[in-house]
């Protein structure tokens, strides 16, 4: 019996060695440098007129979205909704009113995928679906994904959609930072349309230096505020508002990275695998104490809950 | 002190009226399942972009796994705490808990919108170690495996030495009947492992799912975001466990025509509010440390949900298994059983799509007929293969010489 | 002044008070909400909605000692209730109900219309106070919105939490209170401006003695020192300190008091209910452009210099300026005094150490010259150009106001007739006319119309080069847009004063690089590129078009015919048959 036990648990604790050494994620928990030093977006919502220019480019260019035809997008009417991303769309624009007068100026706000720092999607996926490349873009591999929808529950701006309605091969739907196209020194294809050019594309710290700057060239203009910068742990899509933020529908979070509540509790357990083996030799340790107890009568009998 | 019975398969008549009525209600949940699988979830479900996790994970698969927690907590009582008088109870809360997590693992394939690739978890290089759910998969994927071998007694007991295999095969007869002589042989020298093995996998996995949430607390209602979840989850299953026993048993006895195994049951109960009360005070000490009591008296649904699935369905039947008198009583011990389940149920249901409020969330969450009629088709599927197994495997006690009174 | 609107008793319904009589009885005017946080911190109910109008209304007959105490000169004082004890909260609080409840309850046994008796009734729920947020108490490791809430709240809340139990002292929940508050509870200020101020001129013959009085320490009482007239907010300010009444008590006392005794007279007065004081309608310095302003032998026309500075003094004119205020705190905003009294080169605590050169600069405060200037920028007709400017004084425009000391032949120049008011009638007395003025102290220039100077038309053409809306050129009229906005400038004085130089003009669309009146300025093109990596502050020609002509429009709004916002306004659509040779 001792030797069989020993033998188990050799190969028990060398299971769980490979389990540990096994998965790819588990290095880059903290901030990785490639991707503070990746590529930002700042969109200044003080200019941007609402004319859907940037949804439109972005369904041209996404060949697996639905094809909508430019007279879709001229129809503004849709503007007085409330809108959210859903699976035929990377990103949507939103009118929000300033101030409480009725004829008070018309403010648009566009939302996408944020491209965090520390994503909570990628945090989340089970299977490794989500990775933050170099440039920030936090990218889908629909490949890998089983649909078990955990991202759009993890993501704390509520962006991945979901192709609800495909029976077959669903998928998970966000922007994808028109990554082929910034990797090889282009830009997004939203940033390139906008006639306003709402949004500037640049590496993300000198976006961050160059808000700064409008903040306090324009400071009447502006809410003295970069969301993005720390929200969430930061954020790849950086905004500025003259209004304040939540009232242009960016919700208020706190600095922390939600992958940061989790990733600690799942690391504590599994510190070295220290508490599972822990807590194994424990519960050992107590069969053996209580039957021991027991040497009176005949040792408890295992052979497979045999009723006798 | 007869707590050593011989166990042997049900001789009742198999098909009942009620199994006629679990069958039909199973057929129509498979059916609503595969036209889910034909024409996708929106055919069927309600789940939207705001709520993506829906009744079929709050049920089939997060209380399934906390109600299939029976089998390990009754291993820990029989095989670690050595208390034998229990041990007749052991078989069948070991298939409630195989089924469950069957179950669990098919109702999630039909809510998983990739189910072909459910497999991918287990292969190294899809690995994601960050992710709760990751965990959560792996460790019940590998408990599952660890119930079936801790069922394989069953079966070498059933079969050794009747192996009777159809036809041509029947030469094969020898080998199998030797091959489950060892198997019999080995699994009884290391059993033990497996099942401290379950436990540590039940504790782990159990607690993950409510590590769940945890990731999207700007989306919780302050009274079920804390970041004791996974301590929550694991009290709470662990307390569900004998309260599911003595459910399932008596549900069976009085399925079979046999007198509650009351001598079981009422010891069994005495350990209930041990457990109910500690997972209780952690609750309340959380919500006055966190300051949530302020969110008591808020008129919202997650606040109702709480005060009737803690309040009156954990609260409650807290206070019922502190009586000797209910846990005497069959009928009371039995109503508090099923109180508590339900308190479980509804639980996890309010963390993953009541108290779960989306940033911008538009239109509530109601589910679908067909959610339902799955999710109920399941739980009756789950009943006929329970009755199925007790019939052709020695899982119940065998019945004593005198007829049952009903 | 209107006479009260006189109190009808209506006989209460079936014997008892019947509240909802008293609603619509009197008009109920400005509810004064009763909170006195500083007493009362965190509140158990929401506060009393006190409509003092209607109370007075009601109590007509009765007059003001009904509910307010008289002094031993039997003038009545103001503060309320009559036995106000306040000494805690409690009893603050019984003082209240007594007084309220108290009357109400005697009232409606003697068949009057009375107010409310019950709580909810007065402490009624207004759908601001309805979803209070308490911020439960999460401890630091995890609190999710810790960071941000310190980063705004700690600023005024010292000393953070450190544990749980520290965070009760800061009394979070009544914070949090105040931060769903939606409702303004404030009240509007009454403005003296000048036409009030001279409506009580004319009804008390200019007897300044009358109202400004100073004290003087050596007599120890009030009196009045010809030349020093000034706002009694020089000395009362907002709160009770020892035998100084606050601003808010001396005014009431004040005013109402000579209000009431003057209506006693049958004389002509103010009036003395809430609301007519209180109106919220605060006059714009156009409406207030014939009320002739107060004369306290002010200087009207100075140079304003310092010793030793490198710049050359600024030429003042004062009396212009006073037409372009509605009331003298429009600058002096704490004192009749000159800015250098308090506002020191280096500054000093008068002055709340604001320098003197930052007085006169700063761009973001009402009160100083660059900043009401800045003010008056945003209007409408030159949003379209200053908008999209920075806040930031270039060094270009310092000898615009630091011109030394004026010519001595000053030449009148008189606004054009339609950017008149028209004449308003006070008391039929008014005659205010520009021959009293005598004329500013500088030439204000015209700007003429380069016609000569321009091309006709413009044409600009612009492919976007990424989206299937494909556009035809854009025809731009670039004479009609400057003659406009010329036209715009030269109707008032202050953009006149400073587009004297007639590039200043072109250099609100054209605005980097020297502009010369023989050169064109250069296109935009040579700046703003059609590269696709735009850099940091410089927009694409693709940006810089519509920030420049969409930003403009948007600014200065308008209709669309004349200033398009949509984008076939500025530029049409390709028709399909040229869609298709374009390859598209």
């Amino acid at each position: 019996m001792n030797s069989t036990r020993r033998t188990f648990l050799k190969h028990l604790s060398g299971t769980a060695g490979m389990l540990a050494l096994g998965s790819p994620a588990r290095a880059e928990d903290s901030y990785s440098q490639s991707r503070v030093n990746g590529f930002g977006v700042l969109v200044d919502t003080t200019l941007c007129v609402g004319c859907r220019s940037c949804e439109q480019a972005c369904n041209e260019i996404n060949t697996d979205l639905p094809r909508k035809s430019p007279e879709h997008f001229k129809d503004l009417s849709v503007l007085e909704q409330k809108r959210r991303m859903d699976y035929s769309t990377y990103t949507i624009v939103n009118r929000y009113q300033s101030g409480t007068e009725t004829d008070g100026k018309p403010v648009f706000a566009k939302f996408q995928c944020m491209h965090c720092l520390r994503p909570a999607c990628k945090s989340a996926c089970i299977v490794g679906a989500f990775s933050s490349e170099a440039t920030g873009a936090v990218q889908y591999d629909s490949w890998k994904c089983i649909g078990c929808r955990y991202c759009m529950a993890a993501c704390p701006f509520q962006v991945p959609a979901y192709e609800y309605h495909n029976a077959f091969t669903p998928k998970v739907r966000k922007c994808t930072y028109c990554q082929p196209r910034i990797s090889a020194g282009g830009l997004p294809a939203c940033v390139q349309a906008c006639p306003m050019e709402v949004m500037t594309f640049g590496p993300r710290e000198a976006l961050l230096n160059d808000a700064r700057a409008r903040l306090a060239s324009y400071p009447e203009r502006y809410v003295q505020h970069i969301y993005g910068e720390h929200e969430v742990g930061g954020t790849s899509w950086l905004y500025l508002s003259g209004l304040p933020f939540e009232q242009i529908g960016l919700p208020r979070f706190g600095y922390h990275p939600t992958p940061g509540y989790t990733e600690p509790i799942q690391h504590a357990i599994f510190k070295y695998f220290l508490p599972p083996i822990g807590l194994y030799s424990l519960l050992g340790g107590l069969m053996w104490f209580f039957n021991n107890r027991k040497k009176k009568t005949a040792p408890a009998d295992f052979k497979g809950l045999h009723s006798s | 002190m007869s707590s050593h019975e011989n166990a042997a398969p049900v001789d009742t008549p198999f098909f009942t009226r009620g199994v006629m009525l679990l069958s039909a209600v199973m057929v129509t949940g498979i059916g609503f399942g595969l036209y889910r699988m034909l024409f996708s979830l929106a055919a069927v479900t309600n789940l939207n972009d705001q709520y993506p996790l829906g009744l079929w994970i709050g049920i089939d698969v997060a209380s399934g796994v906390a109600l299939a927690a029976g089998g390990f907590t009754t291993g820990a009582l029989v095989y670690i705490f050595n208390r034998e008088h229990f041990h007749a109870i052991i078989r069948p809360a070991l298939l409630t808990a195989m089924f469950g997590y069957t179950f669990v693992a098919i109702g999630l394939l039909f809510d998983l919108g990739r189910w072909y690739n459910v497999w991918h978890p287990v292969v190294p290089f899809m690995w994601q170690g960050n992710s709760v759910l990751f965990e959560v998969g792996i460790c019940v994927m590998i408990y599952l495996n660890v119930l079936y071998i801790e069922f394989v007694p069953v079966v070498t007991e059933r079969f050794i030495g009747r192996v009777s295999l159809p036809g041509f095969l029947a030469r094969l007869n020898d080998p199998v009947d030797l091959l489950l002589r060892f198997l019999d042989y080995t699994l009884g020298k290391i059993m033990f492992l497996f099942i401290i093995a379950g436990v540590v996998l039940s504790c782990l996995h159990q607690s993950s799912l409510g590590t769940l949430m945890v990731i999207a607390p700007y989306k919780m209602h302050p009274l079920y975001f804390s970041l004791l979840s996974p301590l929550f989850f694991l009290a709470s299953a662990m307390a569900v466990g004998f309260p599911m026993v003595i459910f399932e048993s008596m549900l069976a006895a009085r399925s079979f025509g046999r007198k509650p195994e009351m001598h079981i049951l009422t010891p069994l109960a005495r350990f209930a509010p041990y457990l109910l009360g500690i997972y209780i005070a952690m609750k309340i000490g959380d919500m006055l440390y966190r300051g949530t009591y302020v969110y008591l008296f808020e008129n919202s649904l997650p606040v109702i949900m709480f005060w009737l699935e803690f309040g009156l369905l954990t609260v409650l039947p807290f206070f019922l298994f502190l009586s000797p008198d209910v846990r005497r009583s069959p009928g009371w011990l039995f109503s508090a059983a099923l109180m508590y389940i339900c308190g479980i149920i509804l639980n996890r249901s309010t963390v993953f799509f009541i108290a779960y409020q989306p940033v911008y969330g538009e239109t509530a969450y109601i589910p679908a007929i067909g959610e339902f009629a799955l999710t109920i088709g399941l739980i009756a599927a789950l009943m006929l293969v329970y009755r199925i197994f007790v019939t052709l495997f020695p899982v119940l006690p065998a019945k004593e010489e005198a007829p049952a009174k009903h | 002044m209107e006479q009260p609107v006189p109190a009808e008793e209506k006989p209460a319904a079936q014997g008892s008070a019947d509240t909802k009589n008293a609603d619509t009885t009197y008009p109920a005017g400005r509810p004064i909400y009763i909170s006195i946080s500083e007493v009362f911190r965190d509140l158990a109910r929401p506060p009393v909605k006190f409509y003092h109008d209607r109370h007075a209304r009601a109590l007509e007959q009765e007059g003001c000692e009904e509910c307010h105490l008289k002094d031993a000169a039997e003038e009545l004082i103001y503060s309320f209730p009559k036995q106000r004890n306040d000494r805690t909260p409690e009893t603050l609080m019984n003082s209240y109900h007594d007084s309220c409840i108290g009357c109400h309850t005697e009232r409606a046994a003697a068949g009057k219309t009375a107010g409310a008796v019950t709580c909810g009734e007065c402490h009624a729920m207004d759908a601001g106070y309805h979803s209070i947020e308490y911020l439960p108490r999460l401890p630091e490791y995890y609190e999710p919105l810790r960071d941000t809430y310190h980063r705004d709240c700690v600023a005024c809340h010292k000393d953070p939490p450190k544990t749980a139990h520290d965070a009760t002292k800061l009394n979070w929940k009544s914070f949090y209170i105040r931060e769903k508050e939606t409702i303004d509870t404030s009240w509007p200020k009454v403005v003296m401006d000048y036409k009030l101020h001279y409506q009580h001129e004319q009804a008390l013959d200019k007897k300044c003695e009358l109202c400004h009085l100073t004290f003087s320490e050596a007599e120890d009482k009030m009196v009045y020192v010809k030349g020093t007239e000034s706002s009694c907010r020089d000395c009362h300010k907002d709160t009770d300190v020892d035998n100084q009444l606050s601003y808010r008590h001396l005014s009431h006392n004040e005013c109402i008091g000579c209000h009431l005794k003057r209506s006693k007279e049958h004389k002509k007065a103010g009036p003395f209910y809430c609301s007519e004081c209180h109106t919220g309608i605060e006059k714009s310095p156009e409406e207030l452009l014939y009320v002739p302003r107060e004369e306290r032998n002010q200087p009207q026309k100075l140079l304003i210099e310092t010793t030793g500075a490198r710049l050359k003094g600024v030429p003042f004119d004062h009396q212009l300026h006073e037409l372009a205020t509605s009331t003298c705190q429009g600058c002096h905003h704490d004192t009749l005094n000159k800015c250098s009294t308090c506002h020191t080169q280096k500054g000093s605590s008068e002055g709340d150490w604001v320098p003197l050169a930052e007085a006169y600069h700063q761009s973001t405060s009402a009160w100083s010259c660059v900043g009401c200037h800045e003010a008056k920028k945003q209007a409408a007709d030159c949003a379209g150009c200053h908008s999209l400017m920075k806040t930031e004084l270039g060094e270009a425009s310092c000898v615009t106001c630091h011109s030394g000391a004026p010519d001595a032949s000053s030449a009148f120049v008189p606004l054009p007739e339609n950017a008149l008011p028209d004449l308003e009638e006070l008391s039929g007395e008014l005659a205010f006319s520009l021959s009293g003025y005598d004329g500013m102290a500088f030439q204000l220039p015209l700007l003429p119309v380069p016609e000569a100077m321009l091309p006709d038309k413009t044409q600009e053409k612009m492919k976007i080069a990424l989206l299937e809306k494909s556009y035809d050129a854009s025809e731009f009229p670039h004479l009609k847009i400057v003659k406009k906005l010329t036209d715009i400038s030269n109707n008032n004085r202050l953009s006149r004063y400073f587009h004297a130089d007639q590039m200043t003009m072109c250099s609100g669309c054209h605005h980097l690089g020297p502009l010369t009146e023989k050169q064109t300025p250069p296109p935009c093109s040579t700046c703003h590129t059609s590269k696709n990596t735009p850099q940091k502050n410089t927009p694409t020609l693709l940006g810089a078009y519509h920030r420049q002509c969409l930003g403009c429009h948007k600014a200065m709004g308008g209709e669309e015919k004349e200033r398009p916002q949509s984008c076939t306004g500025c530029h049409k659509e390709k028709t399909p048959a040229a869609l298709q040779t374009a390859g598209r």
